[in-house]
């Protein structure tokens, strides 16, 4: 790919309404990195995830992530830019009535990849996020752990450059967070860089070489 | 292959859950065939038996007793080049007085009855004309110099009028009608077709399916559900076939209805995908604009 900064904010600026969320906010972001995204409930953490996974457009500025840039011209083409930035919502988004591998190779059916290449890559994941013996579950009938480590493996499965994670941690204890932390490490060694946006910006102690993005009063500030 | 292979997997995955919502789905848009079909079905036969009421109409020509068998003749050309007019039986005078003294006692009291020259040239029409086919073929008739008079009965084209104007009535509510019903049970589909796939869509969207990806499954899955449909609504129209006939072919309407033809079937099962294809389209297009960012 051979870019340096995968995810490049200039001059951003977005508001619902007369309420400002980001004003004049950049953000460059290295590929490899793991970087906390901190900030107060309605801060704009999750707004942010979804400018940068290409749901929200922001009012005005530029937005270049993985060497694509937003814009009316690439609208029909923003599934290109879903496939190399996949993103864990608060709320999971899974299909509750199906199986968990039903669900976690959706996007590769999506992408068009075949059954034999699908499967390989789902027994890998399945096995690295412990969720072999529940594979043929329904949604309906796990954990709330066990969902989001099945929203994990269904963003992880395509190899993506980037990974967005909501608040993945909002429902864990802290075994199960410092458990989560470490698969998405894991992941972050192989390539994948990591955006985390938490309430707590203590879990960046995790995570060696980290950044931590903190947003108040619509602006970013850079912690460390 | 693959991605094709793939399109197909997602119509199948469509077709394998929520099965109730797709159970209601096809109730709708069966209850919408059927009317559909009903509708076809009783304006095919009920135009077959006002035609057939209307053919068989019988006119009667006589010329003057001093025109020449080259002019009558002549006439007679003209006549049959008429569309919807048969000749079917011609008289010369001979003719006349041989059914005078030989012919059976009705037919003689018929020609008698009906032509005022006795011995003349005389024509027999056959005509099948719609509307006010008659009376003008009578108005242009009277044209011909030769012809001194025509005989026909004037009540006939009288009740054809009055019964396809009632018909047109009837006809015109029944359009109106099945429109309401129509775009009543169409959004109904379409709203229960657009709950049951806004998640999956939304899915689909975040985790980088294309337009294609997204449209496709949706079209076909639109597609079979209404052929699905339009199976169960021609099954529910067959019934209803015997039943109308049981109803209507009775003294004294004698109406009997006969069943769609290939074409009609055809035609009739076409509308219905078609209907399964467009809610699909609408469904799709408008979870789009409300959560993809119109990006479909």
């Amino acid at each position: 790919m051979g870019i340096k900064k995968i995810i490049k904010l200039k001059n951003i600026f977005h508001a619902f309404g007369s309420r400002v969320l980001f004003n004049n906010v950049n953000i460059w972001i290295e590929r490899g990195s793991f970087v906390f995204l901190t900030g107060d409930s309605g801060s704009g953490k999750t707004t942010l995830l979804k400018i940068l996974h290409g749901e929200i457009s922001p009012l005005s500025g530029y937005v270049s992530i993985a060497g694509i840039n937003f814009g009316p011209r690439n609208k029909g083409f923003m599934h290109n830019l879903r496939r190399k930035v996949t993103m864990i919502h608060q709320d999971f988004i899974l299909l509750e009535d199906r199986s968990v591998e039903d669900n976690i190779v959706l996007p590769l059916r999506a992408m068009g990849i075949s059954k034999t290449q699908r499967q390989k890559r789902l027994d890998i994941i399945l096995r690295t996020l412990e969720l072999t013996k529940i594979r043929k579950n329904r949604c309906n009938s796990l954990s709330g752990g066990e969902k989001q480590r099945v929203a994990i493996a269904r963003a992880i499965i395509v190899n993506p450059l980037i990974l967005l994670a909501d608040e993945p941690t909002g429902n864990l204890d802290n075994r199960q967070t410092i458990r989560l932390i470490k698969i998405l490490r894991h992941f972050n060694l192989h390539g994948t860089t990591i955006v985390f946006a938490t309430h707590n910006p203590e879990l960046k102690r995790h995570v060696e070489n980290s950044r931590l993005i903190h947003i108040i009063n619509s602006k970013i500030q850079e912690i460390g | 292959m693959g991605y094709i292979g793939c399109i197909f997997e997602q119509t199948l995955s469509y077709m394998k859950y929520k099965k109730k919502y797709q159970l209601i789905i096809i109730l709708l848009i069966s209850v919408l065939s059927f009317l559909s079909g009903l509708f076809l079905l009783i304006h095919t036969n009920l135009n077959a038996y006002i035609a057939k009421k209307n053919t068989g109409k019988t006119v009667i020509i006589y010329w003057d007793n001093n025109v020449d068998r080259s002019k009558v003749e002549e006439d007679l050309k003209k006549i049959s080049s008429i569309k919807g007019v048969k000749i079917e039986k011609f008289y010369t005078p001979k003719d006349a007085i041989k059914i005078l003294t030989q012919g059976s006692l009705p037919l003689i009291t018929k020609y008698s009855q009906t032509n005022p020259k006795i011995i003349s040239y005389t024509s027999v029409l056959a005509v099948d004309l719609k509307g006010m086919g008659l009376s003008n073929l009578i108005k242009r008739l009277k044209t011909y110099p030769g012809i001194k008079n025509i005989y026909y009965n004037p009540n006939k084209v009288d009740m054809y009028i009055r019964l396809n104007h009632v018909y047109k009535c009837i006809e015109s509510v029944a359009i109106g009608l099945l429109v309401i019903i129509t775009l009543v049970l169409f959004f109904l589909y379409y709203s229960v077709l657009k709950l049951t796939r806004i998640k999956e869509c939304y899915i689909l969207y975040i985790t980088g399916a294309s337009r294609t990806f997204l449209l496709v499954p949706f079209i076909f899955h639109g597609a079979i559900l209404g052929l699905i449909s339009a199976i169960i609504g021609l099954l529910f129209l067959w019934g209803s076939q015997y039943y109308l006939n049981y109803l209507f072919f009775t003294p004294p309407i004698w109406l009997k209805m006969d069943f769609l033809t290939p074409y009609g079937i055809l035609m009739q099962s076409i509308f219905t995908v078609l209907l399964g294809i467009f809610g699909s389209c609408l469904a799709v297009k408008d979870i789009s604009k409300k959560t993809f960012n119109k990006e479909i």
